[in-house]
């Protein structure tokens, strides 16, 4: 019963760069093995191969010792290997059922009807069998990101899948959700299914997998017991030196008030919302998934002027709604939740994407010099340590960290007064957090205001002046630094501290 | 591109970009097709038919530029032809009630950016899709051409007026420099102006373009309306060409506009893509409909070719991406 | 197409070389630029004029006759361009039925020049040497009056499809439509659209006259492309209409013996295009014809309707062809058009 993968001596090249050498991976059935390496470790190649997504140069894949091939994703699927992806696959407009039997859908008898209460009642039964309490009948459009992966997983398992590759999957998670998935791979190790946990979050895996193995530049470096590992050996192996572990500086809040939000109300999403922010101030709302605090942020940057309340700047009522075009012209910046959609200009290189709120500050003669362009697009990349090729680099090749580091380095400029940040490490590496740590207490230290949304409570308490706790849109307790109490603040967060 | 992972550092200068490699594909493509063309009648090199040749593309390279600047910005224009019909008539009705032809050129080329402003105000602001809009633009730009004209043609007389689209140096006509610096000054206002970067930054990600206060939406009205303004030269060159107003003037000419961009590379999607590549698309595709013309070639095979051509340049290009992304 | 014509150069290239200079009356080379090749009577006149090239250059041995079409495709840009490059390839004689005669004003004056015999085909212009025309408002008057020797004398209701908007030769036909139709006060023209001789535009058309007007007695038409869509949709709705064509197409011609096409004017590609080369060769031979020229264009009617459209008062001078010998002719333009003619 107990199955096992064998990759052995695997190799690929993209032309002159060596992905992949000599990767030996293995996998047994009911276990967790983490796989973590920094971004452009060869994770996702070495997982692509094994998906069949890529073809290998050189190496053996086997399967309970039978050498196999797997020459398209199709052949992955049938050898039972599934795939998990970051970007979900499943459609929205159907139900949980519908979208699990998608493409064999059950009938009526010879009748082209689709019998979906049969459908229904097998997923039922699955998610039974894991403890999991979703109404198959729910349209997936309605779920949030952590039901959404069970439903992929489920579907999978439904297929005869015995190993279930997940990647980055707690990147989109409330604490919540987290432990939910938690639970859920728990109940599938028991069930003899094997799983391979691509992540950077050191707490997580040494909580669920049994084995850890880590990837650089290709090759691999470490793969150990977790029970035999400790969290610093495993950052030391990803980086290939001691992490220089973000301490955050000390520092006095003496500055003018930037911003003032009073009693802001916008019903369903937030309620009698009031908090400061001060020049060199960094505070951070924080909350579970649906605390409303993106909702809050956007109306503050300009983005949506539905609501009631008063925000002031600098003692200057806002206009509500007064869009982001405004918004930057007085010294604002965002940097959105969400890099690939509303952060990133794919086709364009590195060099674009820098420069395009510095565009009018480098115009000669009604012309862009070049020369000023360059000038600050260098800095803006030594700044932030974006590690790129070239400033001609196409941005949609650069690794998370570094798109993300992109998206703060157009707000480098001297004239910012108010930097409003959305998740600002969400799927990014442990080496490139610690770059934007510190990029946002230099961008403080020069008495920039900042306001932070996070959903990680040890990177809310490292960065914090201040923090907001949010439920269901309405604040719950402010906490000043130093005093922090993380038990308070999640229990803050998940509406148990009202009125302590 | 280079190499897909960040593993390594790719080593810039090595590898040609993907749209350079386009390009010395379209330049190969394009002396192969003189070369054969010039072998099957060596009246092809003759001065009076690259003059011919140059005159004819005129007009498509014009509004291919316009079309690349939309293209640019993920959109499309489907209703440059109609405006040609449509500001010429403008043009020439204004001509005939003033006797002026500045006021003629400068009726054509308003009512060029008319067309093109209503264009990019349902699409800019109101988020229309371009198709659509401009596929409405297209009937209706044609239909107001018709009722303009009477469904009849104007002769034109009017040297000034005609000067542009009618007169040769010798060989050479005068509208092949003008075209050439309105392709200087469109690739300053592209590759020099904070418009130009707005307009990639559009077509990339409008989401991105609009957090970060780059008014996309803005830039979207302006690159219609450039096109529009682009129909109305190209209208003054047609009338000036055929010494009339034209009702059915640049029937499909949207299409072979569209054509020469997707030729010259820049991507349906937005975002990628330069004027070099449409300069080059143009040439190509006018060369080929020239040479078939002087080989005689059936035109039941000329669309044939046409369609083979455009394929077989679109499906290369799609793997080389592809060999380039593994 | 093109391997004739590159061997055909070739062979004359190398005659040239052999023979020294050949006297230009040993050659003659002719254009035709249409402003299509799709519809059917493009495709008639066109497959005409490539075989009349061929027949005339077989049956005479002193010259060597050579040819070529082009297809604007409709774009008036297109075929400006394909204009000049022909008057820079200098052939002896251009045939140009030109979207737009006044487009053209400025080209016929650089094709004289250098040397070549201009023709407007269809749309007469005053400066071409020459204009074949079709005698529209005849042809369309005689399809009217058979229209009202035909209908009995009783209310009678037809709808016409029209050309595109502003093309002379479908306001032309149009106009003698209406004064044949004038000619009686029994016929009455409930409904006219262009169908921008657009084959599927008509069938639309077609479609909704036929519910629009449930007692309408026949469609007009100023072209036969518009016939093929009308008659299929009358027949496939059970009902009995009469149709009156324009152009003279074969599988039209077919539909009026015992069929309800009851009158065509007898145009027919075929002839038109076997017509061109013999007119083509006479001009090279020395011949001038009138300046505008009329094409020969019989109506087409069966006997028996003939003689019944006579009893009814059609006017006995218009020639007419019975649908035999209508057939016939417009199968093979040789009959009255080919070599033999002008020998």
């Amino acid at each position: 019963m107990t199955k096992r993968l064998d990759m052995k001596g695997i190799g690929k090249s993209f032309f002159a760069t060596r992905a992949l050498d000599n990767v030996n991976f293995t996998c047994v059935a009911g276990e967790v093995h983490a796989l973590v390496g920094l971004n452009g470790a060869g994770k996702s190649t070495l997982m692509k191969i094994l998906g069949g997504v890529y073809q290998k140069d050189e190496g053996v894949i086997e399967i309970d010792g039978a050498k196999v091939e797997i020459a398209a994703p199709s052949d992955a699927g049938d050898r039972g290997i599934a795939m998990i992806h970051q970007e979900l696959s499943l459609i929205n407009e159907l139900t949980v059922a519908g979208n699990i039997f998608l493409g064999r859908e059950l009938r009526h008898g010879a009748t082209p009807f689709v019998n979906k209460r049969e459908m229904a009642r097998q997923v039922r039964a699955q998610l039974d069998r894991f403890g999991l309490t979703l109404d198959p009948n729910r349209k997936v459009a309605d779920l949030n990101s952590g039901e959404k992966q069970i439903v992929e997983i489920i579907r999978a398992l439904m297929s005869d899948a015995w190993l279930i590759v997940m990647d980055e999957p707690t990147s989109a998670l409330s604490e919540e959700d987290k432990e939910m998935l938690f639970d859920f791979i728990r109940k599938m190790k028991e069930e003899g299914i094997a799983i391979i946990y691509i992540s950077h979050h050191m707490p997580e895996i040494f909580s669920i997998a049994e084995q850890v193995t880590v990837m650089r530049d290709g090759v691999i470096v470490l793969s150990e017991c977790t029970a035999a590992s400790s969290e610093d050996h495993v950052i030391r192996s990803m980086t290939g030196a001691e992490l220089d572990h973000f301490v955050k500086p000390h520092k006095e809040i003496t500055g003018k008030t930037i911003l003032t939000v009073e009693n802001l109300t916008h019903p369903g999403a937030y309620e009698d919302i009031s908090f400061n922010v001060h020049e060199g101030e960094i505070v951070v709302m924080t909350g579970l998934r649906g605390c409303g605090a993106p909702e809050l942020a956007k109306a503050i940057f300009g983005l949506d002027g539905s609501y009631a309340g008063k925000i002031s700047y600098f003692g200057q009522p806002l206009k509500p709604g007064r869009g982001p075009a405004q918004a930057v012209a007085d010294g604002m910046g965002l940097v959105t939740e969400n890099r690939d959609k509303n952060g990133i200009l794919p086709p364009l290189s590195v060099r674009d994407n820098i420069a395009l709120p510095y565009l009018e500050k480098s115009v000669k003669a009604g012309l862009i010099d070049g020369r000023r362009i360059d000038a600050l697009v260098d800095k803006a990349i030594r700044d932030t340590s974006t590690k790129t090729s070239s400033p001609e680099q196409e941005i949609r090749f650069l690794s998370g960290g570094n798109k993300q580091k992109i998206c703060f380095s157009r707000w480098l400029d001297p004239d910012l007064k108010l930097l409003i940040l959305l998740e600002p490490t969400r799927g990014i590496d442990v080496h490139a957090k610690a770059d934007i740590y510190r990029i946002i207490e230099d961008l403080a230290g020069r008495g920039v205001g900042i306001l932070i949304l996070s959903y990680e409570i040890d990177e809310v308490i490292m960065l914090a002046d201040r923090v907001l706790t949010l439920y269901q849109g309405a604040t719950v307790s402010e906490y000043a630094y130093p005093g922090f109490d993380k038990d308070r603040m999640l229990a803050d967060m998940a509406g148990a501290g009202q009125g302590h | 591109m280079t190499t897909a992972t960040a593993t390594t550092p790719s080593r810039p200068g090595f590898k040609l970009d993907s749209l350079t490699q386009r390009y010395l594909f379209l330049i190969l493509l394009i002396v192969i097709a003189s070369v054969g063309f010039g072998i099957a009648n060596e009246n092809f090199y003759s001065l009076a038919n690259i003059g011919i040749l140059l005159r004819s593309i005129a007009v498509p390279f014009l509004l291919s530029m316009g079309m690349t600047f939309i293209m640019l910005t993920g959109g499309i224009d489907l209703s440059v032809g109609s405006n040609v019909a449509f500001s010429g008539g403008v043009g020439v009705v204004a001509l005939t009630a003033t006797g002026s032809a500045p006021i003629g050129f400068a009726a054509a080329v308003a009512a060029g950016m008319a067309i093109g402003a209503i264009n990019g105000v349902f699409i800019g602001r109101l988020r229309l899709s371009a198709f659509m809009v401009t596929l409405a633009t297209y009937a209706l730009a044609r239909g107001m051409a018709l009722v303009i004209y009477n469904a009849d043609s104007i002769n034109v007389s009017d040297a000034a007026f005609l000067w542009l689209g009618g007169v040769s140096w010798g060989n050479m006509p005068v509208v092949i420099p003008f075209v050439a610096l309105v392709f200087v000054a469109l690739s300053v206002l592209l590759y020099k102006s904070t418009f130009g970067r707005d307009v990639y930054a559009a077509g990339s990600n409008i989401n991105t373009a609009f957090v970060l206060g780059r008014r996309p939406e803005r830039t979207l009205v302006w690159v219609y309306v450039l096109s529009g303004a682009l129909a109305g030269l190209s209208a003054i060159i047609t009338v000036g060409r055929v010494s009339s107003g034209q009702p059915w003037a640049g029937l499909y000419l949207e299409f072979d506009a569209i054509t020469a961009v997707i030729l010259g590379g820049t991507s349906l999607f937005g975002g990628r893509g330069r004027l070099l590549g449409t300069i080059l698309g143009v040439l190509l595709y006018g060369i080929i409909i020239n040479g078939l013309v002087l080989t005689g070639t059936n035109p039941y095979l000329q669309s044939l070719i046409k369609g083979m051509i455009l394929l077989g340049v679109v499906l290369l290009d799609t793997l080389v991406q592809r060999r380039n992304a593994q | 197409m093109t391997f004739k014509r590159t061997f055909a150069s070739t062979l004359a290239l190398a005659t040239g070389l052999a023979g020294g200079a050949l006297a230009d009356e040993g050659k003659l080379d002719i254009v035709f630029i249409n402003d299509g090749h799709v519809a059917p009577y493009h495709v008639a006149w066109l497959s005409g004029f490539e075989d009349a090239i061929e027949a005339y250059d077989d049956a005479f041995e002193d010259i060597e006759i050579t040819g070529r079409w082009l297809s604007a495709e409709g774009s008036l840009e297109k075929m400006i361009q394909q204009t000049e490059v022909t008057i820079n390839e200098k052939p002896d004689v251009m045939f140009v039925n030109a979207i737009n005669v006044d487009a053209f004003e400025p080209l016929v004056a650089k094709a004289q020049e250098a040397g070549i015999t201009w023709i407007a085909v269809h749309s007469p212009m005053e400066s071409a040497d020459y204009s074949f025309t079709l005698g529209d408002v005849a042809n369309g008057t005689n399809q009217g009056m058979a229209m009202c020797a035909l209908s009995g004398g009783e209310a009678y209701k037809v709808a016409v499809m029209l050309g595109q908007a502003g093309n002379p030769s479908g306001e032309a036909r149009r106009e003698g439509i209406m004064k044949g139709i004038a000619s009686c006060d029994n016929v009455e023209v409930v409904a006219e659209q262009p169908a921008d001789w657009d084959t599927v535009k008509a069938q639309s058309i077609a479609e909704n006259w036929m519910t629009q007007y449930p007692d309408l007695d026949a469609i007009s038409g100023v072209t036969d492309a518009y016939m093929y869509p009308s008659i299929a949709i009358a027949t496939n709705s059970g009902k009995d209409l009469e149709f009156f064509g324009y152009d003279g197409d074969i599988p039209i011609l077919q539909q009026m013996q015992d069929g309800p096409v009851k009158a065509d004017i007898l145009l027919s590609g075929t002839r038109e295009g076997w017509n061109f080369v013999q007119m083509a060769y006479r001009i090279h031979k020395g011949e001038t014809p009138d300046k505008v020229y009329d094409f020969f264009t019989p109506l087409v009617m069966s006997e028996e309707n003939h003689k019944l459209a006579l009893a009814n008062g059609f006017p006995e001078d218009v020639q007419v062809y019975y649908v035999d010998q209508a057939l016939d002719v417009a199968a093979k333009g040789y009959l009255e058009f080919g070599p033999d003619s002008v020998k």
